[in-house]
């Protein structure tokens, strides 16, 4: 198959823009194998970032034609207009910068508690509860960490200071849900929830499994006093178009 | 110096960015040192850790006991492994399983009540296990890998991603003081002053064609211990996976699962449709332990008789219902990648499919004592990149025991080493001199060879002739050929851009040099092993011999050639 890629190159405006590549590749082969022809053949300047091959490490996240995917997952097709994903600081090419995200979150995170405290804690909670917890536990720590939701937030900005976006509000209901922690603290869950415009975006393109996200959303829904109104797989086109527009 | 840098002091630095790194890392932090965590991936915690399974083997059922476990381990490892080593393991597993649960998230359990077996969602008995041991996990290693990034961040670890190091530094008394990195992300160099190091850069699967493990796992860190001047071990030990994924390109090696997950009636059947095990294991059949189970595919591929892509077949089409709702059940990730690869009918069992063996775990490494450290003061190792645990062969479900449970205990080694020193000599002109040699290569642009290209024409050597199935001549050529590489073509090596940002042939072009060292260590151990044990196979040697009940070492003689001995084997103090 004859396929054309249009890749981003460089980091801003000034020193990038994009530049096509046309190659016979097999139809079966996914967008990485693509990039990595490119590298190999015909430009060894591409920057492009993986580790994994498989869907598992969440790194090589990238949009094809203006929709994020994990290339590892995505198949080539015909033509492809390749972009790193928005919103976050941008490296070269189709690499964003990732360590931002994780210094925004590092301040979320609640204090450790010893292993004694835990233990305790976890015999005053009775069987019903345990059993939902753990599970809800298990399908939210499901995730890539591929930042595609932090991309895709229109409420996230690169900054992340007042909103640590989607990733952010997922490590906060996995701290919620996990009895071993010391709770968050209610501020946060309130700013966090207020922050949110539940348009159900970051759900929408999350390529793990079990959609941690989704139920990260649904908890956060049900929870007392806050602001979030994403009712369950009920965001519609309108809704994320209203959402465009506020953005 | 006009050559863009860095320079940083702390305490210690760990490099590697898996399991065994990050416990290290939170352990050295909580006791008050001051830390760098180093790691190759942008990922806080991944490497290894995050392609595995899963499975941690622990002596929580009521009949085991640290004895047995003990016994096992050393019984599949062909009475190799370094006994202290393994004690630590056997003894402290199931304890150092529980305690990941302070790192922000929960084990697979029923209930949360209680400890044991029973509260566990599934445990597994393994290949080569006299009790059911494994703890599995729906999330495979996504859960461990992100509770553990958690706490790195939680305790303000300062985080150096994407970074590689690239040269040990001692002091004139031999003493590690420091060590050189590259940062892929802009291009610069990060010179590291500190007072121990921590090696838990793990494996090499980036030698092979065919691997379980990301592409990250270059194999350096067995190079960058080997130029500091500390001894390895067992370096021909390397471990195939015997089910991996033969198709498409990107998911080749990876794996599919053991037998013993698949239920008791999986099939394995050569291209003419018959079983073989039974021929390479007479006792287990398909049940055999990785070493020889992963021969026995190689083999059968070799001989001509695989299936027309080379392949084996796992015919699992007589299988009890609950043995797919336990596989489906347990390996979530495994399923779905089966059935995205044959389709839903052979990913449920209902169709044979095909599966090739690949390079999964590397059983040697640098050579430590009891305190994890290696024969340089204050360089530490822990995790896959050390060796002598698992001697000639591991068991499934033991890796993940032995980070876990050595990870912590190496950051408080690291430490009270740290503590006790005053303050390193520090030579900054040796460490600037460093960096002038090791840029020096990456600033020829002209015609030449790409370093993608020197790396593959390395895995095919490694592949073709390092393999589960090895002889003499082969091992001859392999040094001969990886000598040629190093001697010939490296010189050629050229990197077409100069841009620093996030250039990926300059990272392969520092790489490859330490590469190409690790892989001469393999070839040159496995030369000097003339017997046949665990996942060392040699044609031409096909039995075991009890004379070798003994460790190959290597070290780097005064000469700055590549000298390989023989050394007993470690035992319990």
């Amino acid at each position: 198959m004859r396929i054309t890629c249009e890749i981003w190159k460089g980091t801003d405006e000034a020193d990038g823009g994009f530049v096509t590549y046309e190659f016979e590749t097999d139809p079966g082969n996914m967008v990485l194998d693509a990039l990595e022809t490119i590298y190999h053949e015909f430009d060894p300047t591409l920057s492009y970032r993986y580790a994994c091959g498989i869907a598992r490490c969440g790194e090589c996240a990238m949009m094809v034609n203006g929709v994020p995917y994990l290339a590892c997952e995505k198949k080539v097709e015909p033509f492809m207009r390749i972009e790193p994903l928005r919103r976050l600081p941008l490296i070269k090419d189709t690499v964003i910068d990732r360590r931002k995200v994780f210094d925004h979150i590092q301040d979320l995170l609640p204090e450790a508690r010893d292993v004694e405290e835990i233990a305790q804690s976890l015999q005053k909670i009775d069987e019903k509860t345990a059993k939902e917890k753990i599970e809800n536990s298990i399908r939210l720590t499901n995730c890539y960490e591929c930042m595609i939701c932090q991309a895709m937030c229109p409420r996230y900005r690169e900054d992340g200071e007042d909103f640590p976006g989607p990733l952010g509000l997922l490590i906060l209901m996995q701290m919620r849900e996990n009895p071993a922690q010391r709770t968050f603290s209610k501020e946060w869950e309130t700013m966090l929830s207020a922050s949110c415009l539940s348009c159900g975006k970051c759900m929408r393109y999350c390529p793990a499994e079990k959609k941690p996200l989704r139920l990260a959303l649904d908890l956060l829904e049900r929870a007392p006093g806050t602001a979030v109104r994403y009712t369950c797989g009920g965001y519609g086109d309108a809704r994320i178009q209203e959402v465009a527009d506020y953005v | 110096m006009n050559i863009p840098h860095t320079q940083h002091a702390f305490d210690i630095v760990i490099l590697g960015g898996g399991a065994a790194g990050a416990l290290a890392a939170i352990q050295a932090k909580q006791l008050g040192a001051s830390a760098a965590f180093v790691t190759k991936e942008s990922a806080l915690v991944g490497g290894a850790t995050i392609m595995a399974g899963g499975g941690t083997c622990t002596t929580m059922s009521s009949e085991d006991s640290g004895e047995t476990y003990y016994n096992d381990i050393l019984k599949s490892g062909q009475w190799i492994n370094d006994r202290r080593l393994v004690r630590l393991v056997a003894d402290n597993a199931t304890q150092a399983l529980y305690n990941l649960e302070n790192c922000n998230f929960l084990l697979d359990r029923n209930d949360l009540k209680f400890n044991g077996p029973s509260s566990m969602r599934t445990f597994h008995q393994g290949e080569g296990h006299s009790y059911p041991r494994a703890y599995l996990d729906r999330r495979e290693a996504l859960g461990f890998c992100h509770g553990l990034s958690k706490m790195i961040m939680r305790h303000e670890i300062p985080r150096f991603t994407e970074t590689i190091a690239v040269k040990l530094l001692k002091d004139d008394a031999g003493k590690i003081c420091g060590v050189v990195c590259y940062s892929l992300i802009d291009g610069t160099y990060l010179i590291f002053k500190c007072k121990a190091v921590i090696l838990a850069t793990g494996g090499l699967g980036a030698l092979y064609e065919e691997t379980t493990n990301s592409n990250v796992l270059s194999g350096t860190g067995y190079a960058l211990a080997y130029e500091a001047g500390t001894e390895l071990q067992d370096m021909e030990m390397v471990q195939f996976m015997p089910l991996t994924l033969p198709y498409p390109r990107l998911r080749r090696g990876k794996i599919i699962g053991m037998c013993s997950l698949m239920g008791p009636d999986v099939k394995l059947l050569n291209g003419k449709g018959e079983r073989y095990m039974r021929k390479y294991d007479p006792e287990h059949g398909e049940f055999a332990t990785r070493d020889i189970a992963a021969r026995a595919n190689y083999m059968e591929i070799k001989a001509g008789r695989g299936t027309k892509n080379n392949a084996i077949i796992v015919d699992n089409r007589d299988f009890a219902p609950a043995s797919l709702k336990r596989w489906q059940d347990a390996n979530l990730f495994r399923w779905r990648q089966c059935c995205q690869t044959y389709g839903m009918k052979a990913g449920n069992w209902e169709e044979p499919f095909e599966a090739i063996p690949s390079q999964h775990f590397f059983m040697g490494g640098v050579r430590i004592d009891g305190d994890l450290q290696t024969r340089v003061p204050g360089l530490f190792a822990v995790g896959e990149v050390s060796g002598g645990i698992h001697g000639a062969n591991r068991l499934s479900g033991v890796a993940f025991a032995e980070v876990f449970t050595l990870g912590p205990i190496c950051g408080r080694f690291a430490y009270e080493y740290a503590e006790k020193m005053q303050d390193v000599s520090w030579n900054e002109e040796a460490a600037l001199q460093a960096v002038e040699e090791l840029e020096r290569p990456l600033s020829f642009h002209g015609e030449g060879v790409r370093p993608y290209q020197i790396k593959q024409k390395l895995q095919k050597i490694v592949s073709g002739k390092l393999g589960p199935v090895r002889n003499g001549a082969e091992l001859d050529e392999a040094i001969a050929a990886l000598e040629s590489l190093r001697r010939d073509t490296l010189p050629q090596m050229t990197v077409f851009d100069g841009d620093r940002r996030y250039n990926r042939e300059r990272l392969d072009a520092l790489e490859i040099p330490l590469m190409i060292e690790t892989a001469m260590m393999i070839a040159r151990s496995a030369a000097c092993r003339t017997e046949s044990r665990g996942s060392h196979y040699r044609e031409d040697y096909p039995e075991k011999d009890p004379a070798w009940v003994k460790n190959v070492v290597i070290r780097k003689d005064g000469n700055g050639a590549m000298a390989v001995d023989i050394a007993a084997v470690r035992e319990e103090e």
